[in-house]
């Protein structure tokens, strides 16, 4: 089985993703028996503890209506999911930052200032 | 989740054979070659600054060589002689890539339910992803023998003959005493070495 597909597996694993959650959530789990120098397969794996914590964390919350347990079980579906959310979700950032503008737009609006009449010559 | 229905999917899991933690519990990775048990690790920093030191050595020297070509010259070359279009392959690869994300799209709106399309998108996306990887191959093969692909192989050969050790008397031990010694090495060995240091450096270069 090629490499990186194990280490998917793993990732998702019951076993590794409560270990994962529990770490996050006190901090101080050693998941592995090095401390630093992390190899490039263990860059990659908890690269991918973190997308399937996210999945599952999506899943719990019904965020989706295309994810469910089979996504995330089939790697070509799962990185299917994971560019349609990335676009979704940049598409999302698109529109608010649209309608931020618009917002912003609307106060530059002359008809929504006031005005005053101001002498700069001064004098009587 | 309960407790019980934890540990229940944890062994369904030991069962599937799924289990293998060795690849990621420490930075190292076994192998046996004819028998004996090797192992590859991760290089310390002094060992990584001494294999760049060296690399920028043979920098040196290669440049003194005859025939000694950048990538952008070779690809040049390459062109002109009629032997193959890498821009072309790179425009290849740009289509496919779009074409990767187009079924992405289509595959990932696709219900669990309707299995006769995700069957065909699935199929369609590995498919592309073999030409990517027989794409990528193929421009590796043809770019290797310029000055930043032969400086890349030099740089995990060397870390390789570094930290490549075997399991000798209930210890490992470094097999090569200079880098001369790899290269002169049985291949079945320092290929194998080689290709699971590539995995050991992923990402981290």
């Amino acid at each position: 089985m090629p490499i990186e597909k194990q280490i998917r597996i793993l990732a998702r694993s019951i076993y590794w993703q409560n270990i994962y959650r529990t770490a996050k959530e006190i901090g101080t789990i050693q998941l592995f028996e090095n401390k630093t120098n992390f190899s490039g397969l263990q860059s990659l794996f908890l690269f991918w503890l973190n997308v399937y914590d996210s999945l599952y964390s999506d899943l719990s919350q019904k965020e989706w209506k295309y994810l469910d347990e089979k996504v995330i079980e089939s790697d070509v579906r799962c990185d299917a999911f994971l560019y349609w959310r990335a676009q979704m979700r940049e598409q999302e950032i698109i529109v608010h930052r649209r309608e931020q503008n618009a917002s912003k737009l609307k106060m530059k609006d002359k008809s929504n200032l006031s005005t005053f009449d101001v002498d700069f010559r001064g004098g009587n | 989740m309960e407790n019980k229905e934890i540990l229940n999917e944890s062994v369904a899991d030991l069962t599937k054979g799924n289990f293998d933690n060795s690849l990621i519990l420490d930075n190292k990775i076994c192998f046996m070659v004819n028998d004996n048990l090797y192992r590859v690790r991760m290089p310390n920093q002094g060992e990584q600054s001494l294999a760049e030191h060296k690399r920028n050595l043979m920098q040196l020297d290669y440049l003194k060589q005859e025939g000694c070509i950048t990538k952008s010259q070779l690809i040049a070359q390459l062109k002109q002689g009629g032997v193959i279009d890498i821009e072309r392959l790179e425009e290849t690869r740009e289509y496919l890539t779009k074409e990767l994300k187009k079924f992405w799209f289509m595959l990932a709106t696709k219900d669990s339910t309707d299995k006769n399309k995700i069957s065909e998108y699935s199929e369609k996306i590995t498919q592309i992803q073999d030409n990517l990887q027989d794409l990528s191959l193929d421009m590796a093969t043809y770019l290797s023998p310029c000055l930043e692909s032969r400086l890349e192989k030099f740089y995990i050969e060397y870390l390789t003959s570094v930290c490549t050790e075997e399991r000798f008397n209930d210890e490992w031990k470094s097999i090569w005493n200079n880098f001369d010694e790899f290269i002169k090495a049985d291949t079945l060995l320092t290929n194998k070495a080689i290709a699971n240091m590539t995995w050991l450096l992923l990402n981290r270069r």
